[in-house]
């Protein structure tokens, strides 16, 4: 089954079509207020109008406040209890869970998975998102230089949600931030091991004193990358 | 192998996979005084093991119908757990309209500023704030101070804490005119007694402290603030690996905000701030961040 992901998208005035086709695994990575969460906030308000969506939070940076305001912006003004009702229906698409450690995410996983096994079967709506902001909080306190038990934890946890991803027609959105690097560039913080695993990479940036965000590819299996693009939350 | 899933040690973890122990399963069956005697671990060590086995086991089996995963909240409850959410005063009107009513429950505030300019004071007030009673619009509940720069004076809180009581008495007068005027039964001493006060002098006890924290919570419910005193300053000085204290600060960072989810408190930590040198310009910036 084709999953267009542009239908995740809409909401951003994106000046060209990202189009994600099929089994989708992406990952957006940015400095520091760069609007990740947002993005993320946008997308969930989008899609949970027909589908339900999982948020793990991992920084307490999940504001239902904010997923109200943005259905508010979208639906015609009309009574309060329509807009009321409306809004239910879709928050309660919409499910959030603090992990705070990556013990505690494999858990919520292995629960998802069996979760979607049964949900395979019957119809109605349907978990078709699953975000997690951010995986490199979760991972960077088990990251050790002596041990390598960190990053086989990094490595399994990218493959599960890869599996997820697959079987069960599952876009993952996962945020990822970045740190300095050398020269002062900034690289992305789950460094070269982590590069395999998405498939889709976006890079995303603020200019400083405005509003409007920059997006660019760094990598798509269909699209060539290092397109970019502004938008306007 | 799914013995890596389990948040045990790394010696528990190595000695489990050489003796054979692979996968969950094969610990099902097994009892503790039998794996402490394969393993050569003590017996409470095993009993520790099986019983983070069963419970990962527990939360595979179990298969919720109404919700997704267990804990989980969908966002409609969560905005209407937001609005209920009461706030701690911090006895300036201002600084509350800034925060949104005041410092949040169930959220970990920072607070930095430059030395000298009031911070080991607000985390004072907000300590004795929190425990102004239900019926004045506050949490009547206790406080956690963890000071690990030794700036926490109790003459000065014993002053907070009295000038909180006349405000208290002030502000009953005012609404409650025409009733009798019923005195306010706190006393300083009271306000005193409700703060719990931790002395830090390392990051090693401060790291220990913030482990222990949940088994003190769990026996003292009532907490309802929790306020460390500068949180970087044993970090800032005489530490060698810099990953490693990175590591070490965004993971007390996550038991903190866990702690602020599960128990409903706020938790407000205070910060130096340093300057940082960008684009040939200096700017404050929060030390360690």
């Amino acid at each position: 089954m084709e999953w267009n992901c542009w239908k995740m998208l809409k909401g951003i005035n994106m000046s060209f079509l990202l189009e994600f086709k099929g089994l989708i695994c992406c990952s957006e990575m940015g400095p520091s207020s760069s609007g990740k969460t947002q993005v993320c906030l946008r997308t969930a308000s989008n899609v949970a109008r027909n589908h339900m969506v999982l948020y793990l939070d991992t920084g307490n940076s999940f504001s239902p406040q904010r997923i109200a305001y943005f259905l508010g912006k979208t639906i015609s003004p009309s009574s309060a209890q329509a807009k009321n009702q409306f809004l239910q229906k879709v928050m309660s698409n919409i499910s959030c869970h603090s992990v705070f450690d990556i013990f505690a995410m494999f858990d919520v996983l292995h629960q998802l998975e069996s979760y979607l096994r049964c949900q395979d079967g019957r119809g109605g709506f349907q978990m078709r998102l699953l975000i997690v902001d951010s995986i490199s909080s979760l991972i960077s306190p088990v990251l050790g230089s002596s041990s390598t038990l960190g990053r086989a934890l990094m490595t399994s946890a990218g493959y599960l949600l890869k599996k997820l991803a697959h079987q069960h027609n599952l876009a993952v959105l996962i945020i990822n931030h970045t740190v300095g690097g050398e020269g002062g560039s900034s690289k992305p913080a789950l460094g070269d091991s982590w590069k395999c695993i998405p498939h889709s990479r976006l890079f995303l940036s603020c200019d400083r004193g405005s509003n409007t965000y920059n997006v660019s590819i760094l990598r798509h299996p269909s699209m060539a990358s290092g397109k970019a693009a502004r938008f306007v939350i | 192998m799914e013995i890596w899933r389990l948040p045990i040690s790394a010696s528990q973890r190595g000695k489990l996979i050489s003796a054979g122990y692979t996968s969950l399963s094969s610990l099902s069956s097994i009892s503790s005084s039998d794996l402490a005697r394969e393993l050569k671990v003590s017996e409470s060590e095993a009993m520790n093991i099986l019983k983070v086995a069963s419970h990962s086991r527990g939360s595979e089996t179990s298969n919720a119908s109404c919700s997704i995963v267990e804990g989980a909240q969908s966002a409609w409850d969560m905005l209407h757990d937001e609005e209920s959410l009461m706030h701690i005063t911090t006895s300036s009107a201002d600084l509350d309209n800034i925060l949104g009513g005041g410092i949040r429950c169930k959220e970990v505030t920072e607070i930095g500023g430059v030395p000298g300019i009031g911070k080991t004071q607000l985390g004072i007030q907000v300590a004795v704030n929190v425990q102004i009673p239900n019926d004045f619009g506050g949490l009547g509940g206790k406080a956690i101070y963890i000071d690990t720069e030794g700036s926490f004076m109790v003459e000065r809180a014993f002053q907070i804490a009295e000038a909180c009581i006349e405000d208290m008495s002030e502000y009953n007068r005012f609404l409650r005119k025409d009733f009798q005027e019923c005195k306010i039964k706190m006393l300083p001493q009271d306000i005193l007694e409700n703060i719990f006060y931790f002395r830090i002098c390392s990051y090693t006890e401060q790291i220990a402290l913030i482990n222990y924290l949940d088994k003190f919570l769990s026996e003292h419910k009532d907490v309802k603030v929790i306020v460390v005193d500068s949180v970087t300053f044993h970090f800032r000085q005489d530490f060698d690996d810099m990953a490693l204290r990175t590591r070490v600060l965004s993971g007390m960072a996550l038991k903190l905000m866990n702690l602020a989810k599960r128990f409903s408190l706020a938790v407000v930590l205070l910060n130096q701030v340093t300057t940082k040198h960008t684009e040939a310009s200096f700017q404050l910036a929060l030390a360690l961040v």
